[in-house]
Parts: structure tokens; sequence; C-alpha cells
């Protein structure tokens, strides 16, 4: 897998400046973790990454695959980039249940009942979910959801997860639970990943490097 | 298909369904005769005509009278409603709440009727008044007293704006006039009201504006004396001359649309500028009641005094008529008593037919007309472009034209475009009308329902590959799903209770309860009419009560 690259990326949102030509690379198989207060643009860094912003300068890309380049005049939608991304709020669609949220990336995918059966079991072990999987989001503790939310954007395997703020939404000892075990999650799954957040201790204790 | 495509689908369509009656509207009333009379030429006869006719001025100068009165009868009033009901402690709320409303959901000739039988010179009441004064108190058919019930029956309107403002004011600045030594009536006038101004400023304009669409009430309570309004002048227009005057009723509807056009726009300005008066207020309100004490039961019996002037007096009054064989002085109630009216409804198969067309443009049309609304509201949901200014202003021309003149607007669409034709005798044309003069409401319903739709969900599904299109079928649609079904069952009140928009498309096959009591009325079948108005009040009752039991807001 080849290298994010994140090269002088500028954007605004109505009036404000939100990002000033921004640089960043993340490996393949590395964790990056952005760490900054409140309103220094992280958010808006992740969500440009994603698609779902549109900066006037600068490029995005994954080694020769451009994503977005404002000076080629490029830009792929949200849906063609095929990274996986996990919302603060975890945004779980509250009318499906958990194995139908985490299965409809695959099925977007046209991969066939039976194989999205597998592999969404398979991964809703991994995360220790197996046994909820007929359950609405509603009826999960917040520490299950986000869970549920890591699931359905590591399922259909992409070459990058951007984790925006994942665990900010949890309580004090629950988030030191989770921080130990999305570390190992993303390790053992040799994953690359941009990991929001304003906790320096987050920060440290997940990422490989911290920019 | 990608988005673009579907939006420019939608929007075309939209846009056409929009701009075709109206163009053709304009471009009639330039004509010297009707647009299939092939002697006619472009010029300025009609207008010349129509603003030489005495009768004409007459109607004019009469609907600003009856709007600007009903506009200063029903402003106080429904303020002072407002403020009973949601900030004091007057008992019974909760159930009055409903029955407020009622006026807004009973077709406004059904309520016409039910005061000619009620209090005409020979109604009910009006007997019972000769009996113990000696004479009858009031006079149903002059201006002042249509001025007055057009305001009474327009309170909830004011009520509903004026509700949602006080909602978001804090109940300190209540309580300090209070202590300072105000009385509650003094506290509504002098602090409470004036803090939410643009809301009744806004409520004003639209009740004056709906002035000017008023059609079932002086039709009914202003012909005996000769009141002509600009509506029912168009109305009679057709009979006057006998031929038919396409090009006369053209100047009239243009006439009527330079009015409300501009009040819609205006309308349109008033309310955000109202909306953001209410937001400026943060949250954490204190909202305790104003206690009223010894004017608690006079302010509930102001508030059952106006609700049986405006609802039972008229509601009742058509029920007991429909029931019996005639009334007049003298005559005994368990005398008179029959079912036959009811009997006679279905030996007249137009009526039938207009009973089943009415709960099918209900039912079905309503489903139609909300998958329609909801096509144009996904098509700019989320939508970052210019375009979706335009496509407010789109929604906002079908306001201007009041249900008669869009109605005749869409009879002559079906006339001028030849492969249209055939589909004019069905109710396809009666869904097409209703579904275009109610765009902006349904769109409001529906647009305020996507609105509570979370952006990140959209987006989770947009990184996780689905496009535009797969997101609104895959995730917005059922998040919806609950609002759309109450914008169909308020569709369904609506649609049902609509009257005037099907008069001008009236003919066999394409009977609604609505059009068909209008032209009963005319031919004087009061038997028959109050029969059929009391089953239009039931279907509504029904709706209403369904609404309410599954709680679902009765106002956008």
């Amino acid at each position: 897998m080849a290298e994010l690259t994140v090269k002088d990326v500028a954007l605004r949102l109505g009036d404000n400046e939100i990002l000033k030509g921004v640089s960043v690379a993340v490996p393949a198989g590395e964790v990056v973790a952005l760490l900054g207060p409140s309103g220094s643009g992280k958010t808006t860094l992740l969500r440009a990454i994603a698609g779902l912003e549109t900066p006037y300068r600068g490029s995005i890309g994954i080694g020769d695959h451009v994503f977005f380049d404002a000076g080629r005049d490029v830009e792929l939608p949200a849906e063609e980039r095929g990274l996986g991304l996990v919302f603060q709020s975890y945004a779980l669609w509250p009318h499906r249940t958990v194995f139908e949220n985490v299965a409809y990336g695959l099925k977007l995918r046209g991969v066939s009942t039976t194989e999205i059966k597998a592999r969404v079991e398979k991964t809703l072990a991994q995360i220790g979910l197996a046994h909820l999987a007929a359950r609405y989001p509603h009826q999960l503790s917040g520490g299950q959801q986000q869970r549920v939310a890591i699931a359905r954007a590591l399922v259909y395997e992409p070459p990058v997860i951007l984790l925006d703020e994942p665990l900010s939404n949890l309580d004090a000892k629950l988030r030191e639970e989770a921080r130990a075990w999305l570390r190992t999650l993303i390790v053992t799954l040799g994953l690359s990943a941009i990991h929001v957040t304003h906790d320096q201790v987050e920060a440290m204790a997940i990422a490989d490097r911290i920019v | 298909m990608p988005i673009a495509v579907y939006r420019l689908l939608v929007l075309g369509l939209t846009a056409l369904a929009v701009a075709a009656p109206l163009s053709l509207v304009i471009y009639q009333s330039f004509l010297t005769a009707p647009f299939f009379d092939s002697s006619a030429k472009f010029g300025l006869l009609a207008y010349s005509f129509v603003f030489a006719d005495p009768d004409f001025w007459q109607a004019f100068w009469t609907t600003i009278a009856i709007a600007g009165g009903m506009a200063a009868v029903a402003v106080p009033l429904g303020a002072l409603l407002a403020f009973l009901m949601v900030r004091t402690d007057v008992p019974g709320r909760e159930y009055l709440e409903p029955l407020i409303l009622i006026p807004i959901f009973v077709s406004a000739v059904v309520i016409a009727f039910g005061y000619v039988v009620a209090i005409g010179p020979v109604g009910i009441f009006s007997t019972l008044a000769k009996d113990i004064l000696g004479f009858v108190p009031w006079n149903l058919y002059s201006l002042l007293a249509l001025i007055l019930i057009a305001g009474l029956t327009h309170v909830p309107h004011v009520y509903l704006y004026s509700a949602a403002a006080l909602r978001g004011l804090s109940s300190d600045l209540e309580e300090a006039a209070r202590v300072s030594g105000a009385n509650p009536f003094r506290v509504a006038v002098n602090v409470s009201l004036p803090m939410i101004l643009p809301a009744i400023l806004f409520a004003g304009v639209l009740v004056f504006f709906l002035g000017f669409e008023l059609f079932g009430l002086p039709l009914v309570l202003g012909d005996p004396q000769d009141v002509l309004v600009l509506s029912t002048y168009l109305y009679k227009l057709t009979n006057k001359l006998g031929v038919p005057s396409y090009q006369l009723m053209a100047v009239v509807v243009v006439v009527i649309i330079a009015v409300t056009a501009p009040l819609v726009f205006m309308q349109r300005l008033l309310l955000r500028q109202a909306q953001r008066y209410v937001s400026m207020r943060g949250k954490g309100l204190k909202t305790q009641p104003l206690r009223l004490h010894g004017w608690r039961w006079f302010a509930f019996g102001a508030i059952v005094f106006w609700l049986f002037v405006t609802v039972v007096v008229p509601l009742f009054g058509i029920t007991l008529r429909s029931f019996v064989v005639t009334w007049g002085e003298g005559v005994k109630l368990l005398d008179v008593l029959t079912l036959d009216h009811y009997r006679e409804l279905t030996e007249y198969p137009n009526v039938i037919r207009g009973i089943i067309n009415t709960l099918g443009i209900g039912v079905i049309g309503g489903a139609v007309a909300v998958a329609c609304y909801t096509a144009i509201a996904l098509a700019v949901h989320r939508w970052n472009s210019g375009w979706t200014r335009l496509v407010d202003y789109l929604v906002m021309v079908p306001r201007a034209m009041p249900g008669l003149v869009a109605g005749l607007a869409l009879l002559w669409v079906f006339l001028f475009v030849p492969f249209l034709s055939p589909l004019k005798s069905t109710m396809v044309s009666i869904w097409l009308a209703y579904t275009i003069v109610w765009l902006a409401y349904g769109m409001r319903l529906v647009s305020g329902t996507l609105l509570q739709v979370a952006p990140e969900l959209e987006e989770a599904a947009r990184t996780a590959g689905a496009n535009d299109l797969r997101v609104k079928r895959d995730v917005t649609v059922p998040l919806i799903k609950y609002g759309m079904l109450a914008s169909w069952l308020l569709v369904f009140l609506i649609f049902v209770r609509e009257y005037s928009t099907g008069i001008y498309l009236l003919g066999p096959g394409t009977e609604v309860i609505g059009s068909l009591l209008v032209s009963l009325w005319g031919t004087g079948a009061i038997d028959l009419v109050s029969a059929l108005s009391v089953v239009n009040v039931v279907m509504i009752g029904v709706g209403l009560a369904v609404a309410v039991r599954l709680g679902v807001r009765l106002h956008g």
C-alpha cells in the first residue's frame, strides 16, 4: 500500500480561512495523530481527505491515485475514494441494525450475500460485538456504538482509516480501555490511520507519529 | 442516473408545472379573444374593458376592505389567544389546543353554509332569538358580518405564529411587569406581545393575503346582498356575458396575482426576520406560566365563547340542518327529524363519485403529492448551489395563485396543450391542480423533516462508497419516513377540505365534494348541501383524530 499525501491544502468555509496550506504524509502501516486545540481545523482536514469538503488549493492522494488536485482540476467524490471514516458522533444509521450498518459498505461494492455475512461476522468478532449483530444502534452503549462505527469503516478494508475524535464521547475510564484496544486493533490489522484528537495523552498512546 | 440528471429532471418538471399555467394566464390577458378563437389578436382591449367596469372597482375595494378588516379582527384576537394559551394557566389548555385549530381544517364553504342555516334570516339560532327577544339582533347578510366571520375564522392562523414566537420568550420579563403592578392583560399588551411583534406582523400580512384568497365566505354570505370580491367577481364573469370571456377572466387573475405576489414575497422576508428574532434567544428558558388567579375562568370563558361562535354555531347548524326536513319559525324539532337527505345523496351518481373521488384524492393523491414534494426537496437537499434559491422562489409562485385562479389556469393548460386534453376530464387534472396549489405548503412540511436528518449520517454513507442518489435512497428517505407519513396526513386533510381549486375543473368524472358543494349551493339544493357538508366534516374529523392520536404536529 502506498503513502497518503496531503500537499499544501488550503480551505475556506464561508469567510473563514480554516486551512492555510497543510501538508501531511502517512506512510503505509503507520498511525498518525493530528493533535491540536479545538477549532484548529483538524476535523476539516480529515473531511477534506475524505472528500466531504473541497479545498481551493493543494492536492490529496494515495500513491499515484490522485483524489484531489486544485491545479489539475481533479476532484474525486467521497464515495470513489474508498476510505474509512469514523465520525465523532459515530453517525450510525438508526434505521439499520448493527449488522446492516456494517454490511452497507460491502453491499455497495457488490459483494455476494454469503461473503457479506462472513466478512461482517468476522469484523464484528474482531471488535467483540458478534452477539449484538441484530440490535439497533439505540440499544447499544456509547462504547459499543463507537466499536460499530469503527467496524463499519474497517469492513471493506480501506487503505487508510480516518478517525475523528472517536474516543471523545466516552467517559474517562472507558476511553482508556478503548485507546489500548484501538491501538492493538490497528496494529494487528496493519492499517494506516489518521487519528484526530485534542488529547495529548490519547495521541501518544495511539499514534506512531504526531503532527 | 447521476445526481445532476435527477436534479435537472425534477427542477425542469417543477418549473414547467409552475410556469405553464402562469404564463398562459398572462398571455391570455393580452389577447382580444379566448386563445382558441382564431380571431384573437394581441391588444389591451381586455384590460380597458375590465378597468372600465364599475363592478370590478367595487369588487377590488371591497376585497381590500374585507382583507384589512379581517386582519384587524384576527390579529389582536389571535395574538391574545396565543398569550393566554402559551403564557398563562388558563384551565384545560391541552384540550383547547386541537379545538382552536379546527377552523383551519374545515372547508370555508362548509363554515359559510353553517352560518347561513344557523344565524341566517330564518336560521336555527335566529328563530330561537326571535322567540325569546321578539326580533333577530343580528344581520348575517351585511359587509360587517362578513368581515367579522372572516376575521374570527382566521384567528387560528395568527394564533399559530404568535404561539410559536411566544414559546421562545423568557418568563421573567412578564413576571417583572407583574410585580410592578400590571394585571395579566397589561402584561400581554405591554410586554409579551410587543416582544413578538415581528411574528405578529407576519401573521397580519398573512391574514391580509388570505383575505384576497377568500372565496367561499363571500360567495355564500355576500351574494344575497350583491357584495362582490375579486374572486367572486371572477366567478360571476362567466355568467355575466354569456360567452366564454377568457381574456377578461385572465385580466382579473393578473390583477389578483399582482396584489398577492408582492404579499407572498413580503411574507417571506417577514418570516425570516421573525425567525431570527426567536432564534436569538438562547436555551434554558424559564417558562413559568403566568398565574391569572381571578382572570382564569374569565379567560377560559372568552376562549370557549370564541370557539362557540366560530366552530360550534356553524358546525352545529349544518349538522342539525342535514337531519331536518325544513326549518323556520314555529317548527318543532321532533316533527321534522329525518335521514332522507343522506338517503338522497346516494341517489345522485355524481355525488357518490364526488365522495369517492374526494377520498381518492386525499389518500392516493395526497400520497403521490407528498412523493412529488419529497422528490423536489431531495433534489435541493444538501445541494451547495445558487440554484436552490431559484427553487425557493419557484415553489413560492403558486402560493400567489388562489385555488380558484390556479384551477382556472390549469383548465386552460389542459385546453391549450393538445396531448393533455384527454386528461382534463379525469382526476389527474384535479390532482395536478391541488398538488401545484399546495406546493409551497407541502415543501415546507417535507423540508422541515429533512432538516432533522443529521448531515453525518449521509456523509458516513458517502465515505462508505454510496453516490449521491444512493445516499438519498438508502439513508435520507428511510430516515424521514415518519415525517413523510405525517405530511401525508396533513396533505390528506387539506386535499379533502379543498373546494375552490376544483370549481373550474368540475365535470363528469372530476367531481370532488368541495366543488360539488359550491355548484349544488348555486342550485339551491340546501338539503343535499348540508348532508354532503357533514360527510366532508366527518372525513376531516376522522383525519384530524388520527393525526392527533399519532401525535402529528398540526402545523408545518
